[in-house]
């Protein structure tokens, strides 16, 4: 069965990587990134200007929003803002993991993938 | 100089940089921003890596999203906004009905073996200049267009006293002249009505 299509997938590789890290607490900018290239093995490294050129248009997409939360207690700096995911991120996110497990699973059928 | 004084000077230098993002994008990302931008350089300076090619990684790679998010407000908010206007409309055609004739002359004139050198540009780059800063604004494409005209006049004297062929050349820069002096009087006239409606 065909995953059902949403109106905001396919997503980017940037926009996936960074629901992908929101999705398990909040984060403000620099913590997105350190997460998104962790979580990609190094292979996805984003700058000031690509990370927040994604916020600004999942925000507006309403995939994340803004946290309340504005101060990390460490770096105790009230320029950080958080960021966290929506509801509409999280389905976003959801259908976005199953189309990928079904392109794997189309892959593995073909035996095109051989883990 | 140490590690701590360059990151406070490129710090200074991104938070300039980062003031050509569009106004209401520069208000509300300018601070997570530039801590993010900071944070990436102390973890460098940290890790003993070259905080030089680091930071001019990152000036690039936000140079390149300023140029894409001022075009999105170009192009989405301004150009779908003033298309309304029908003098706008016609502004928008004649002019690039003039440069994309003007760039097919080029093309032609080169195909034939001649280059008409560096200064055959001169108007279409006034133009793009004119309206990278005029942001598809009516009364600031007025500027922009008529600028363009300017230099397509002094493009004519330069090809008149350079090439000597007179007629040929007044006559094949006149059809520009008036071209982008006639977009330019449209663009006026609706900066005129789109002032007017915001008086009424």
């Amino acid at each position: 069965m065909m995953p059902k299509r949403t109106s905001h997938t396919p997503l980017t590789p940037a926009v996936l990587h960074i629901l992908l890290a929101l999705s398990t607490k909040e984060r403000h900018g620099y913590g997105i990134m350190k997460e998104v290239e962790s979580d990609s093995l190094g292979k996805v490294k984003m700058g000031p200007g690509t990370l927040y050129g994604s916020i600004r248009r999942m925000i507006d997409a309403g995939l994340i929003c803004e946290s309340d939360k504005r101060i990390d207690p460490q770096a105790d700096d009230e320029r950080r803002i958080y960021y966290k995911i929506t509801g509409v991120g999280q389905r976003a996110l959801a259908a976005e993991l199953r189309r990928y497990r079904e392109v794997v699973t189309i892959a593995k059928r073909r035996r095109l993938a051989y883990d | 100089m140490t590690d701590e004084d360059l990151i406070r000077r490129f710090r200074i230098w991104y938070a300039t940089l980062i003031r050509l993002y569009p106004k209401h994008y520069h208000d509300r990302f300018a601070d997570p921003m530039v801590q993010t931008f900071e944070d990436i350089l102390r973890e460098q300076s940290k890790e003993k890596n070259r905080l030089l090619s680091c930071a001019f990684w990152l000036f690039v790679e936000t140079s390149v999203e300023i140029c894409k998010e001022n075009l999105r407000v170009i192009i989405m908010q301004n150009l779908v906004r003033e298309l309304a206007d029908n003098s706008y409309r016609i502004a928008i055609g004649i002019a690039l009905t003039a440069a994309l004739l003007l760039l097919l002359f080029y093309g032609a004139v080169v195909e034939e073996g001649d280059s008409p050198g560096p200064m055959f540009f001169a108007s279409i780059i006034t133009l793009i200049t004119g309206v990278l800063i005029a942001r598809l604004e009516p009364y600031k494409m007025f500027y922009a267009l008529f600028a363009t005209a300017v230099a397509q006049v002094l493009f004519t004297m330069f090809a008149m006293i350079a090439w000597g062929q007179y007629f040929e050349v007044l006559v094949f820069n006149l059809l520009f002249i008036a071209l982008w002096i006639a977009s330019a009087s449209l663009f006026r006239r609706a900066g005129k009505l789109k002032g007017a409606a915001e008086n009424a």
